[in-house]
């Protein structure tokens, strides 16, 4: 009988115990694995702040559970190509996107998915496709201004 | 934009900026190690209740369940700042939520058995919701205050007498506004690492050395010591100070001899979190046919909720702070606070200001109307200027309020220029104005003094370590204080390390809040840097260095002679000219003030009542800019957050005292959908007493947010908003009721 | 007063849950047999675990291959339970054959709750102000019950949701999908709703309409309108949509025709809105609905959405 659960994340299969099946993957991510670049800010899917890709695709993962993304392909901010990042973090800084920094990573992911998904989503507005991830801080206007750029 | 000197700050120096953008901060709950005890609480389901027996033996038979605490193990213990009225567990329950047992255990699962099998039997007792029931409740909420009135303020200033005679027209009106969460994306997490008898406690706070001196008191006499650890803060907005959870989980802690932890779910931190004040506001003010502002009357009731924490504060700052802005004659303030059954006030930016500049700057707007000057124009005639000692005893030294008038005056008509009113049947377009006020620190917050500190030390390895009391709480504070210690000392940003906020080793400092940091730690910051400039001088004369040896050189040299322990200063900023403010909040509290103007246009659909805010436009004196992107970062945020006050935020709660709205869905936070465009622009004014002519940023752009949507609506639509917040439902009923 | 033993107000965490994986049919109502509850999407149902502690045994109901499957034939459009609401919104083809689901599906939370919740689960939640609701009802949609002998039955989607948070459905059966009748010639449909945050909202009113022209491509036909958040479930307005037949689409008919919608929705007065707010909201979308949906006949359907 299987005693692990094994996922595939960041590109690199990590084994988990069988008890975080039916748990939530953002706590599989954070307790089990340490990715604490994932954060919890509201755990009802309204924040976005646990965003990661399941398959190249944005989802929250305080509202998944850990069994039901077995097979899929997982990426946190930890994951994000280094390149990415590295630019991503620049452009956020130059245009003060950033402020207590607590919602940037769930965004960091979904501007890494919307730079590696094409032109499917290419002409949606910024403000509609990121209107899951909250921030409190900013008002918005510096992190539309640095997505813009990053585009 | 006007003019401005050049920033110090480039955004290329913005390291913790960047560290955030990459997931590398780490917050509280990042710091939680596998296998460390996780402690929650069982709250009240009553709004107001006395406990009467709590049986703990179901809860401690279930495995992994490792403790359990109950109101007995805080008896004596009482939290608040600076009154302390709060228990840490209650043996009455005075909001829905309140913590009466706490539970720690060594999983989530086992956690959530345990507290789901405590017993715990109440006596209902009758529970009053609003400040009007309160008021009537024959049951006192606390046994020193029969009547459930807190505090009790009276400032009356000038020859009301002679002022009124000269009055030639009075408007008048009774505000309401509302509770609102903080909404802080990082919810409430507490972790306390046990060290022999050390206990850590690592939480974000606005004031971690406040938040050790405390503690330290009530875990003396457990045998223990105690310092605070400050991670990155995920945002408080004037929420996140003492709190019970810190108490649990020391006692936790001490008991079971090693690490706990607790992270708030998001429902929890919502109906166990704090909340702006609710105001009631009966306004008037008086002027003469010429549009001279000669009289104000204020009569506030403030909800303090079930404890006070800075609510006596908040309060008189609502009912005096916003009088600073213009050269009354004669000013009447009275205030009272009043204990309810809601959740428990806090402060919360602006500190009292918006509630009472959504009344002020709204009769404002009718004065003007009913002389026939414009509103803007009134607003000139009478504002406070540089040099004057306001009748509550400010001494304003730099002052850009006309010009911040001016700015908003030239966009507004830019724009009224641009886009002439157009003639729709659905939508109705309109402008208004607002204005507001704010001092930096409050010398009466501490009744001991009112300073920084700020210490520049080598460490062995060749960093150069900024430590402080003065902490960030998502400003931007690390980056300042980096950045003015690079400029000064000609170091490489890289080279300096910056560590705010961990007691064992930064100066005492009050914290983060009343927009002080940037000032005074500004100001500590270059005391220290001249300090350790000096300090590197006669170490490169005994080492055989020039005299004028680069910082940088001086240092390299001291790690490889071994002489890093000699470079260390220690900066200090205490403004020599302030006052202790008397009862009546009388005196020159902060060493400079800002002041700000904005001016938005909105459209108003008739048929719906919804209001959008076409365009935003914020004039502030915040002195010298010390970085325009984190300046315009906090107006911009202080914007929305303001709008937010506005039009859609709010604590919806039951018959029962029980939040309707816990959570993100219902709260209505804006989302980047709802992002509006604010236009910032600040004055060239330089503030001598400031760092590098600064003043502060942080709570202003709040302020005259919720007025200015109000005068827009009223000019869009002809109707007056008294009501936080506008939603559309109450828009669209004030259109069917007047008209 | 007599001492009162209360529920004590526990934490909102998720509690421990026992997660079923089944990979077919006969798997999967072994587990609801057992207890389990059927877990789509979660957006829905892992909110409300946390809330309140159960259920705490899911069965999660993607590993049924065939419940992911969305087949066009003709106008008939048969969407599997395990559909996420993104892969319809993202279809062009859906789009102008189904355009007031669609509509519905688009508005759901955000694109990272789009891409976790089903249509499915929006119909089983059974919310007055489910967004694809109202789309649904005006598309006639069947919802496709099966049981565990393997008996199917369909419902009219009407039939199918009884109250707030309530379906007929009988223990031991399961939705396996939901059918609906996509648009013919000279027909159009749209959905709009009301929220106070562009976003990431509750309707507090929500409209679709459905309206099929003679061939003059002026007087209406037939027409179907369903109203949101402003009654126990979903409410069909046909006497309102039976004013439009025959007719043009003049302002006084969309008038008379919104007016009379207003007036037979049941809405009530909560935190959110009050019961005379909702009534204006419906007159003020059923005009602007009612029109949409005319104008999708001349002039083709809306730009693939964010999904």
């Amino acid at each position: 009988m299987k005693t692990q659960l094994t996922l595939r994340v960041n590109g690199a299969p990590r084994d988990v115990p069988l008890s975080f099946v039916g748990r939530r993957l953002l706590d599989t991510l954070r307790l089990e694995l340490g990715l604490m670049g994932v954060k919890e800010g509201c755990g009802e899917g309204d924040c976005g702040a646990c965003t990661v890709l399941i398959d190249g695709e944005p989802m929250c993962s305080c509202l998944l559970l850990t069994g039901v993304v077995e097979k899929c392909e997982i990426t946190t901010i930890e994951g994000l190509p280094a390149a990415f990042l590295t630019r991503f973090s620049a452009i956020c800084a130059e245009y003060g996107a950033v402020q207590c920094g607590y919602c940037t990573p769930g965004i960091a992911v979904m501007a890494a998915w919307l730079h590696a998904g094409g032109t499917e989503l290419g002409d949606q507005p910024i403000s509609k496709l990121f209107a899951g991830n909250l921030c409190r801080c900013t008002g918005y206007q510096q992190i539309i201004e640095a997505l813009t750029a990053l585009r | 934009m006007s003019e401005i000197q050049p920033p110090v700050q480039g955004p290329v120096s913005a390291t913790r900026a960047t560290e955030r953008a990459r997931g590398l901060a780490r917050y509280a709950a990042d710091l939680i190690l596998p296998g460390t005890v996780l402690v929650g609480v069982a709250r009240s389901p009553h709004a107001h209740a006395r406990v009467i027996s709590i049986d703990t033996k179901p809860a401690l038979e279930i495995p992994g369940v490792l403790a359990v605490l109950t109101p007995a193990d805080f008896d004596g213990i009482e939290l608040g700042h600076p009154d302390t009225d709060e228990p840490v567990l209650t043996r009455v329950a005075r909001y829905v939520g309140e913590a009466v047992v706490a539970v720690a255990a060594s999983d989530q699962d086992s956690l959530l058995r345990g507290i789901e099998a405590l017993h715990i039997d109440y006596q209902v007792l009758p529970h009053a919701c609003s400040v009007a029931d309160a008021l009537t409740l024959d049951q006192p909420l606390h046994a020193a205050y029969p009547d459930n009135v807190v505090r009790r303020f009276n400032a009356k200033r000038g020859d009301w007498q002679a002022a009124e005679q000269r009055v030639s027209t009075w408007v008048s009106g009774t505000f309401q506004t509302q509770a609102v969460p903080h909404a802080y994306l990082e919810p409430r997490a507490t972790l306390v690492r046990v060290n022999g008898e050390l206990l850590e406690l690592v939480t974000g706070s606005h004031f971690p050395s406040v938040l050790a001196e405390t503690y330290r008191e009530i875990v003396a006499g457990w045998g223990a010591q105690l310092e605070v650890v400050t991670p990155d803060i995920g945002g408080s907005f004037g929420a996140k100070w003492e709190h019970p959870t810190h108490l649990i989980c020391l006692a936790f802690a001490h008991r079971l001899g090693c690490d706990v932890a607790m992270v708030l779910p998001r429902r929890d931190d919502m109906i166990a979190g704090r909340t702006r004040l609710a105001m009631r506001i009966q306004m008037r003010i008086g002027a003469t046919d010429d549009g001279e502002l000669v009289a104000k009357e204020t009569v506030l009731w403030a909800d303090n909720g079930a404890y006070s924490a800075h609510g006596p504060a908040v309060t008189l700052a609502a009912a005096i702070r916003m009088d600073n802005l213009y050269r009354f004659s004669a000013l009447n303030a009275k205030a009272q606070l009043v204990y309810t059954n809601n959740i428990p006030s806090e402060c919360f930016r602006g500190f009292g200001s918006p509630q009472s500049a959504f009344a002020q700057e709204q009769l404002i707007d009718e004065l003007a109307e009913r002389l026939g000057i414009d509103p803007i124009e009134l607003r000139r005639r009478n504002a406070v200027r540089a040099g004057d000692t306001t009748l509550h005893g400010w001494q304003v030294g730099s002052c850009g309020f006309t010009e911040c008038l001016d700015a908003i005056q030239q966009r507004v008509q830019a724009h009224q220029h641009e886009n002439p009113p157009s003639i729709n049947s659905r939508y109705r377009f309109g402008y208004g104005v607002a204005a507001g006020t704010h001092g930096i620190s409050n010398r009466g917050y501490d009744r001991r003094f009112d300073r920084a500190l700020l210490s520049l030390v080598l460490a062995p390895d060749g960093m150069l370590c900024i430590e402080s009391g003065e902490v960030e709480i998502g400003c931007g504070t690390v980056d300042l204080f980096g950045a003015i210690v690079a400029e000064r000392l000609k170091l490489d940003r890289e080279r300096i390390r910056v560590v705010l906020g961990d007691t064992a080793t930064v100066p005492y400092g009050l914290g983060c809040f009343a927009s002080r940091t940037a000032f005074f730690g500004g100001r500590a910051a270059l005391d220290a840097s001249r300090q350790f400039a000096r300090a590197c001088s006669h170490l490169a004369i005994e080492i055989g260095l020039p005299a004028k040896a680069s910082i940088a050189t001086v240092i390299d040299t001291a790690v490889a002679v071994g002489r890093t322990t000699e470079l260390r200063a220690t900066g200090r900023y205490e403004p020599k000219h302030v006052t202790l403010p008397d009862e009546s909040g009388y005196g020159n509290t902060s060493p400079a003030y800002t002041f700000g103007a904005h001016a938005c246009c909105v459209r108003i659909d008739i048929v719906t009542g919804l209001t959008n805010v076409v365009h935003y436009w914020a004039a502030h004196d915040t002195g010298r800019v010390l970085n325009l992107q984190r300046a315009r970062g906090q107006v911009v945020g202080g914007v929305h957050q303001g709008l937010g006050f506005a039009l859609a935020e709010t604590t919806l709660v039951d018959n029962h005292g029980r939040l309707q709205n816990p959570g993100y869905l219902d709260d209505r936070v804006a989302t980047f959908a709802d992002a509006v465009p604010v236009e910032c622009i600040f004055t060239s004014t330089f503030e001598q007493e400031g760092p590098n002519g600064a003043k502060s940023i942080a709570e202003p752009p709040i302020i005259p947010v919720a007025a200015c949507v109000a005068n827009a609506i009223h000019n869009a639509t002809g109707t007056r908003q008294r009501r936080l917040p506008m939603t559309p439902e109450r828009i669209w009923r004030s259109l069917h009721t007047e008209g | 007063m007599m001492p009162t033993v209360s529920p004590v107000l526990r934490p909102s965490y998720l509690p421990p849950v026992e997660l079923h994986r089944p990979n077919d049919l006969g798997e999967l109502f072994a587990c609801v047999a057992a207890g389990a509850c059927p877990l789509a999407g979660g957006t829905d149902l892992v909110v409300w675990a946390s809330q309140r502690g159960e259920p705490r045994q899911l069965a999660w109901t993607g590993g049924i291959d065939e419940w992911h499957i969305v087949d066009i034939s003709g106008q008939q459009v048969r969407i599997g339970a395990a559909v996420p609401l993104s892969r319809i919104a993202r279809s062009g083809e859906l789009r102008s054959l189904i355009s007031a689901v669609i509509e519905g599906a688009s508005v759901v939370g955000s694109v990272q709750l789009r891409n976790q919740a089903t249509l499915v689960g929006n119909v089983c939640t059974a919310s007055p102000g489910g967004d694809t609701l109202p789309g649904l009802y005006v598309h006639d949609a069947m919802v496709d019950v099966v049981n565990a002998a393997g008996s199917r039955r369909s419902i009219k989607i009407s039939e199918f949701i009884c109250a707030p948070g309530k379906t007929n459905l009988a223990p031991g059966e399961l939705v396996a999908g939901v059918t609906v009748r996509g648009l013919g010639p000279l027909e159009g449909s749209a959905f709009c709703r009301f929220t106070q945050r562009n976003a990431l909202d509750l309707a507090l009113a929500s409209v679709a309409a459905r309206v099929r022209f003679e061939s003059d491509e002026q007087t209406v036909a037939q027409a179907s309108i369903a109203l949101g958040a402003v009654g126990p479930t979903v409410l069909d307005a046909g006497q309102a949509a039976a004013l439009l037949v025959g007719r043009t689409l003049e302002p006084t008919q969309l008038r008379e025709c919104a007016n009379l919608a207003a007036e037979c929705c049941q809405p009530i007065t909560d935190h959110r809105a009050s019961a005379d707010y909702r009534r204006q909201l419906v007159r003020a979308l059923t005009e602007e609905i009612v029109l949409a949906a005319a104008k999708q006949v001349t002039a083709g359907c809306a730009s693939v959405e964010a999904s």
